[in-house]
């Protein structure tokens, strides 16, 4: 969860949670960081956690971004200094942090690059602890009203709105880009679905929400299913898929 | 309500675990809930191997029902265990996190 510059991490089986430090520069008075993007992810050969955020100072022109993680395990923040970095949210309203899609052991935001005017999949690697870049799919249109990445099953994916549509594109081999695939079409009915951002896959069906106030499911073939509302409040809510597990963070003394 | 007694019944692979909460005057008067404990007799070890095959959540409840299980699901070499051994049957669940009120909501989706 991110609220501000207060980050916690939560398992919310064991409702065990644990109070992120603000990383050194945040308690700076001359600069005012806002974070743009942001994960938290699991790196295997180290059994260690991190939480990644990429922030600029608001009171400088142009965006100078900060890189850092904070390790779970060694409790501290650590900057990646030298990286040029041309990456921007382009995207989300409301000064929203992007958050990282997990996969293959590797955060991933769409970003816009600045240099090239073009979008691009940034990729943080939690074991090499370094980002790099991908390019987003051939003929993917990136004038549609809304798109981001996700995580099809176990795959890197791609949805975007378009009119009364929603293009899914799944990278069917991790890092080949020739294996991006368009692989459904969702239509939506404007008076019952007007929009739909999926989130997650449960036994093969689609889940995703309609601006945040409903869950709607659709299934692997693109058919639509059902929709639910849970949201009363019409700015809707944020919705998260969890595994349930007892896992601690390390030494965790919460 | 400071005792507690536990009965173990393992059918077909399924473990039910029914906990009778008792005070300390009830459990002189109810011999019955007494001669139950000694079900409860089992190895250590194979009390270890059911619960690591149990779901999240009854193995939350179960934490309640002695110190020693408390310990034992709160380690987290259990938890690591846990997780690989149940990775087949890995369960999820929905969380829905409302922007203005405080208010956190969680579905199954899985039923």
């Amino acid at each position: 969860m991110h609220t501000n510059s207060n980050i916690y991490v939560w398992n919310p089986s064991t409702g065990l949670h644990k109070q992120i430090p603000l990383s050194p520069i945040d308690s700076r008075l001359d600069a005012n960081y806002l974070c743009y993007l942001y994960g938290f992810g699991y790196d295997k050969l180290r059994d260690d956690y991190l939480v990644v955020s990429v922030s600029y100072d608001t009171t400088l022109d142009g965006i100078h971004s900060r890189l850092e993680f904070f390790s779970m395990r060694d409790t501290k923040w650590k900057e990646i200094e030298g990286t040029y970095f041309p990456y921007v949210n382009n995207y989300t309203s409301n000064n929203a942090p992007r958050i990282g899609s997990l996969v293959n052991g590797a955060l991933h935001w769409l970003t816009l690059h600045e240099d090239l005017m073009m979008d691009v999949i940034l990729a943080f690697d939690l074991t090499e602890r370094k980002f790099l870049e991908m390019p987003v799919p051939d003929g993917f249109d990136q004038e549609l009203e809304g798109c981001d990445l996700w995580v099809f099953g176990e795959f890197l994916s791609l949805w975007a709105v378009g009119e009364d549509i929603v293009e899914i594109w799944v990278m069917k081999e991790y890092k080949v880009h020739s294996s991006w695939t368009k692989t459904l079409v969702l239509s939506l009915d404007g008076n019952f679905i007007p929009y739909f951002s999926p989130f997650c896959t449960v036994s093969g069906d689609i889940i995703g929400t309609n601006g945040g106030t409903e869950l709607v499911k659709y299934d692997d073939k693109g058919r639509f299913l059902e929709h639910r509302p849970y949201c009363n409040d019409p700015g809707g809510s944020q919705v998260a898929l969890y595994t349930e597990s007892l896992l601690s963070l390390p030494s965790n003394s919460a | 309500m400071k005792s507690s007694t536990s009965i173990l019944m393992i059918t077909e692979g399924f473990i039910i675990i029914t906990l009778i909460l008792q005070t300390k005057s009830s459990a002189k008067k109810n011999k019955k809930h007494m001669e139950k404990k000694t079900l409860l007799h089992l190895p250590h070890e194979l009390i270890i191997e059911i619960l690591l095959r149990l779901p999240v959540k009854s193995l939350i409840r179960f934490k309640c029902v002695s110190k020693s299980w408390f310990c034992l699901i709160s380690d987290p070499h259990f938890a690591n265990s846990h997780f690989q051994l149940t990775a087949p049957t890995h369960t999820h669940r929905i969380l829905l996190i409302s922007t203005l009120a405080p208010k956190i909501l969680s579905i199954d989706l899985e039923v």
